[in-house]
């Protein structure tokens, strides 16, 4: 899922950077009254998984790949913000080290993946956990995923819309939402699935980590 | 401000500028230019960074290749242009960030900081337990694994890197503290 550089247009990046620069200045503020000697451990490991899980790309009809994030469990853990700013530094090192993602993606990979996907996460969460937590866990890793994907769907499909030459042929990513929709959108119903998996696997583990005593 | 954070900014600058430019002898100039500078290692950065687009960039291409053979119009303007500029973007990407040190280019910030180095530490942990599973497996087994058997190898690696991070990032946090980065605002 992750965009490289190239095909996202400067009208839709800048703009994007103006917004998550807002968050990650909000986010390193939070973040702080989060972190402590007991957290710090789980969520440095997380982290790492996140940035192991997010290097495997997998390929999908119409030129897009997909990843299990772990941005569900994250946020669930630490809360929207830490899992926001943890997932861009995480976003960060595989564009800038690794070439997975770009430097103009950034802002739309962080704020899809980490910042509406880790909300989307919490929300769906928060909404049945009174219910049957087994299952608003695998939610919350489903919706994570889902969400962050139609976000994505949106801005590729927006590309052509706005960056154009004079012939009308695109400048960026070439096609639009009637294409961008099923194409990212189905497959990661499907992928949706594993991170829910994911999610309500290892959320327990970690909360069991989070109560022990040191 | 020190070297790297100069370098991490003209990186920044050079790619918004070369996201404006639309013709594909730009971005050919620009490929020269880093497999120029790169000397001996030119070709090995050029093989990576092929590789970290080639399944992206090769999807919509061929996608869009398609779409123009069922529309009967040439598709190789954009093509060129596309991909010309997806792989400057990236060889460049490759070549700078052998020059600049990234966890000195972003210490403005000790949050930022922080995070880098926990999250780059951790991953090299995770990266070399990896492999260390990995070849043990294969020292084990003549077959490849099973989806269950590869199931089980996950979970018995997540157990053993948190055992692993565990101590390490520990240490790192116990460090800081002792350092004041708890103590007071950024």
């Amino acid at each position: 899922m992750h965009i490289p550089d190239g095909f996202i247009a400067p009208q839709v990046y800048l703009p994007l950077y103006a917004v998550a620069g807002g968050c990650w200045a909000y986010a390193l503020r939070r973040v702080r009254r989060v972190l402590d000697e007991d957290t710090i451990p789980l969520l440095a490991l997380l982290t790492a998984f996140t940035f192991v899980l997010g290097m495997v790309a997998l390929p999908l009809p119409g030129g897009t790949t997909a990843h299990a994030t772990g941005v569900a469990l994250l946020a669930l853990l630490f809360g929207v913000w830490t899992a926001f700013l943890a997932f861009s530094v995480v976003l960060l090192m595989q564009a800038l080290l690794f070439g997975d993602g770009g430097i103009t993606s950034l802002p739309l990979n962080a704020l899809a993946m980490g910042l509406a996907g880790g909300a989307a996460a919490v929300a769906g969460f928060r909404l049945l956990k009174n219910l049957r937590e087994k299952l608003a866990l695998f939610l919350a890793g489903w919706l994570a995923i889902n969400v962050a994907a139609l976000l994505m769907a949106l801005a590729l499909g927006l590309q052509p819309h706005v960056a154009r030459d004079a012939d009308g042929v695109p400048l960026f990513f070439p096609f639009g939402w009637q294409i961008t929709l099923p194409a990212v959108m189905l497959p990661h119903l499907l992928v949706g699935l594993a991170e829910g998996a994911l999610t309500l696997s290892l959320y327990r583990f970690a909360q069991g980590y989070l109560s022990r005593e040191p | 401000m020190s070297r790297d954070r100069l370098l991490l900014m003209g990186y920044l600058l050079l790619v918004l500028l070369m996201t404006t430019w639309h013709q594909p002898w730009l971005h050919a100039g620009v490929i020269g230019g880093c497999l120029l500078l790169a000397g001996d290692r030119g070709l090995r950065l050029a093989g990576k960074a092929l590789l970290a687009v080639v399944l992206f960039s090769g999807g919509v291409s061929l996608g869009y290749w398609l779409f123009a053979w069922w529309q009967g119009f040439s598709p190789w303007e954009y093509l060129l242009r596309l991909n010309l500029r997806v792989f400057s973007l990236t060889l460049l990407t490759f070549w700078l960030m052998q020059r600049i040190n990234l966890f000195r280019a972003l210490d403005f910030s000790p949050g930022l900081s922080y995070l880098l180095i926990i999250a780059s530490g951790q991953v090299q942990t995770l990266r070399g337990l990896y492999r260390d599973f990995r070849l043990a497996w294969r020292s084990r087994e003549l077959n490849p694994p099973t989806l269950a058997q590869q199931q089980q190898q996950v979970g018995a690696l997540g157990l053993c890197l948190l055992d692993k991070s565990l101590a390490r990032s520990r240490e790192i946090s116990l460090a800081m503290r002792s350092r004041g980065f708890f103590d007071g605002p950024d």
